[in-house]
């Protein structure tokens, strides 16, 4: 008996009972749709997360003040509070890494921005010039902060461009006075609109020099350094030279320094088990639509007695019996399953046609897994019933009992 | 050769046991023409299945050909169904999804004849039962007697050396009847060891020897043509 026999056999099979074939393959249709979407809901997010990090640039490092990694100390004991990373420190980093681009320190802190009776609740980040260079941000109008000493207090304000409508609606707002927190600050320039990058909303900032920003905010430490590098290759060596040169200016090892890479891998690799998480869930779909091909088998199996004795009257061997119905098993569930995988392929298609920018991408391997699967869930709901074809007596079979 | 001896065949139902082979001893040569006559539940039914492999004896020995088959496996009991022993019913058992063609086909898919030398069987198996023409028409677009010359046909494709037939005119018409008879019984002259289950002493009297079952046993032996002389039943009224 080969496989093209199997086939055409259980096709006349299916043939004959026309609707309840479809509505048990409609079942695992809906089950891969449903494992369509999900994962590529979850692939369409980790490709959008891991994208704007590394629109950032491969070339980017972030120091951050504080080890991310146990000391083996007790808490508050030996490193336990970390020194601060100071604006010296970032001196220093500007002085000795290789390849250094742009270093931009950051303070950051969440103050009122008002005008007149306007106001708003606002994230203020305290920086250089080089931010504008390390972030690639555009200006809409004016100046951004100007090129100075890093410890240049002026109180000179760039507002993010929804910041700027919000307190200065249709009017201009470069040269005017705005007040953060306590601070009267004068706008000199405003961000051209830009959206979200990595959970910050650009539009809803406002920027200040750095160390005015620490002392508005009343901090010693900085919030973290950007480094840009002129090149990309070996950051994580550029991470260590900083490490460094931090370690010997605080006599202890108390800096953590990223790159971006290792931040997209953690982040894209955290992503991806959220992926596998929802495509799991949805799988559970297709062991409810499993037991719909179990039911429908164990009714064709019941109908068709007379049939089964005749294949044993005829000779047929359990195994080949076995593979009579597991062959009908699996060819409900894999049409279902290349079914749902059009399907899903053409909601995600047309959700796109509708929100282009959506981020939405069927994973390959989910794809992949989700045929597989169905092929799986025909095998498993399948055997029952054709183990049940096996088992039956011949004599009684015939005799349809 | 078939060879029964001593052979019991018993159901448990509940706490009744059941005899529905009650020592039975018998041997069938090859190219024999055997009817067997009986009563319901005189047990000719399981005679019939366990020389046909389907069932086996809850005790006796049964060879086929020298071969002990209760001890052998469901596979191997498979293999001998396939190769040596064909089936016709009362009920046909044709798959009422398969062209009168496909049906001839259906044991060699299962023991693996190549798909040029199957078509050649059937064209052939079809032809010798008189349905050449009738090859592409289901089961349900054929007449009774049709139905029954298909599954002689699909019981005989395989060359097997029993043919084992169970009331196989009792649900035809005396005309359909006696062509499938007919049919049935120049494959016997041409070698098949034949093997007919009735109930009807006009068809059983057509065979060399039948055996008059009774309560599990086989009750008496007698020369198919004596039969009418003894005048079991009213051979006319029952005409095959």
């Amino acid at each position: 008996m080969t496989l093209i026999d199997l086939g055409q056999f259980a096709l006349t099979a299916l043939n004959r009972h026309r609707v309840r074939t479809s509505f048990s393959l409609v079942g695992v249709a809906i089950g891969v749709t449903a494992v369509v979407l999900l994962t590529s809901l979850g692939e369409g997010a980790r490709r959008y997360v891991t994208g704007q990090f590394a629109s950032l640039g491969s070339n980017l490092i972030v120091i951050v003040p504080g080890r991310n990694e146990t000391t083996g100390t007790y808490p508050g004991v030996g490193a336990g509070v970390p020194n601060d990373l100071t604006l010296d420190d970032a001196l220093a980093l500007e002085r000795g890494l290789p390849r250094l681009r742009v270093l931009a320190p950051i303070s950051m802190g969440n103050e009122t921005v008002s005008s007149g009776n306007r106001s708003r609740q606002v994230i203020v980040v305290g920086s250089t010039r080089s931010f504008l260079d390390a972030r690639e941000l555009r200006m809409a109008r004016g100046e951004f902060l100007p090129e100075n000493e890093i410890n240049w207090t002026g109180q000179v304000a760039v507002l993010g461009a929804g910041v700027a409508d919000e307190l200065f609606p249709g009017e201009r707002a470069v040269g005017r006075t705005v007040r953060v927190g306590d601070w009267r600050m004068r706008v000199i320039g405003v961000l051209a609109s830009f959206g979200t990058q990595i959970g910050m909303d650009l539009d809803a900032i406002t920027i200040i020099p750095v160390a005015t920003g620490l002392r508005m905010f009343d901090r010693s430490s900085l919030f973290r350094i950007l480094v840009k590098t002129h090149s990309s290759g070996d950051m994580s060596g550029v991470c260590d030279r900083a490490i460094e040169i931090l370690t010997e200016r605080h006599d202890e090892e108390d800096v953590t320094c990223v790159t971006q890479e290792s931040v997209v891998s953690s982040l894209s690799s955290i992503l991806g088990v959220l992926t596998l998480a929802l495509g799991g869930i949805a799988a559970v779909s297709l062991s409810v639509a499993g037991i719909g091909i179990m039911n429908v088998m164990l009714v064709s199996v019941s109908e068709r007695r007379q049939e089964i004795g005749l294949l044993k009257a005829v000779g047929a061997r359990s195994g080949q019996i076995l593979a009579v119905f597991l062959t009908e098993a699996v060819l409900i569930s894999v049409s279902g399953g290349v079914v749902g995988l059009l399907l899903g392929r053409a909601v995600v298609s047309i959700v796109l046609w509708i929100f282009p920018s959506f981020p939405l991408v069927v994973p390959l391997w989910a794809a992949v897994a989700a045929l597989a699967t169905s092929v799986v869930v025909g095998v498993i709901f399948g055997t029952l019933p054709a183990r049940r074809a096996t088992q039956l007596d011949p004599v009684a079979a015939l005799a349809g009992r | 050769m078939i060879a029964l001896e001593r052979v019991f065949r018993t159901y448990v139902m509940g706490d009744q046991t059941l005899h529905a082979l009650d020592d039975v001893s018998e041997r069938i040569e090859h190219g024999e023409y055997v009817a067997v006559m009986g009563p319901s539940g005189s047990g000719k039914s399981t005679l019939l299945n366990i020389v046909g492999c389907l069932d086996r004896p809850s005790r006796g020995v049964y060879r086929l050909d020298g071969v002990e088959v209760g001890s052998l496996s469901d596979d191997a009991l498979s293999a001998i169904r396939r190769d040596k022993i064909g089936f016709i019913f009362q009920t046909f058992h044709l798959v009422p999804r398969l062209s009168a063609a496909e049906n001839v086909a259906f044991p060699m898919v299962f023991a693996g004849v190549s798909r040029a030398e199957r078509t050649e069987r059937v064209a052939t198996a079809l032809d010798a039962v008189g349905l050449a023409e009738r090859a592409t028409h289901r089961p349900s677009e054929l007449s009774g007697g049709e139905r029954q010359r298909v599954a002689i046909a699909r019981a005989t494709v395989m060359r097997p050396q029993v043919l084992l037939a169970d009331e196989p005119t009792g649900n035809l018409d005396s005309a359909a009847g006696r062509q499938v008879l007919d049919l049935v019984e120049n494959m016997n002259a041409s070698g098949l060891t034949l093997v007919v289950v009735t109930h009807n002493p006009a068809v059983a009297a057509r065979a060399g020897r039948v055996l008059m079952m009774r309560d599990g046993r086989i009750e008496e032996r007698l020369v198919g043509a004596d039969l009418l002389e003894r005048g079991v039943g009213t051979a006319s009224e029952s005409a095959p």
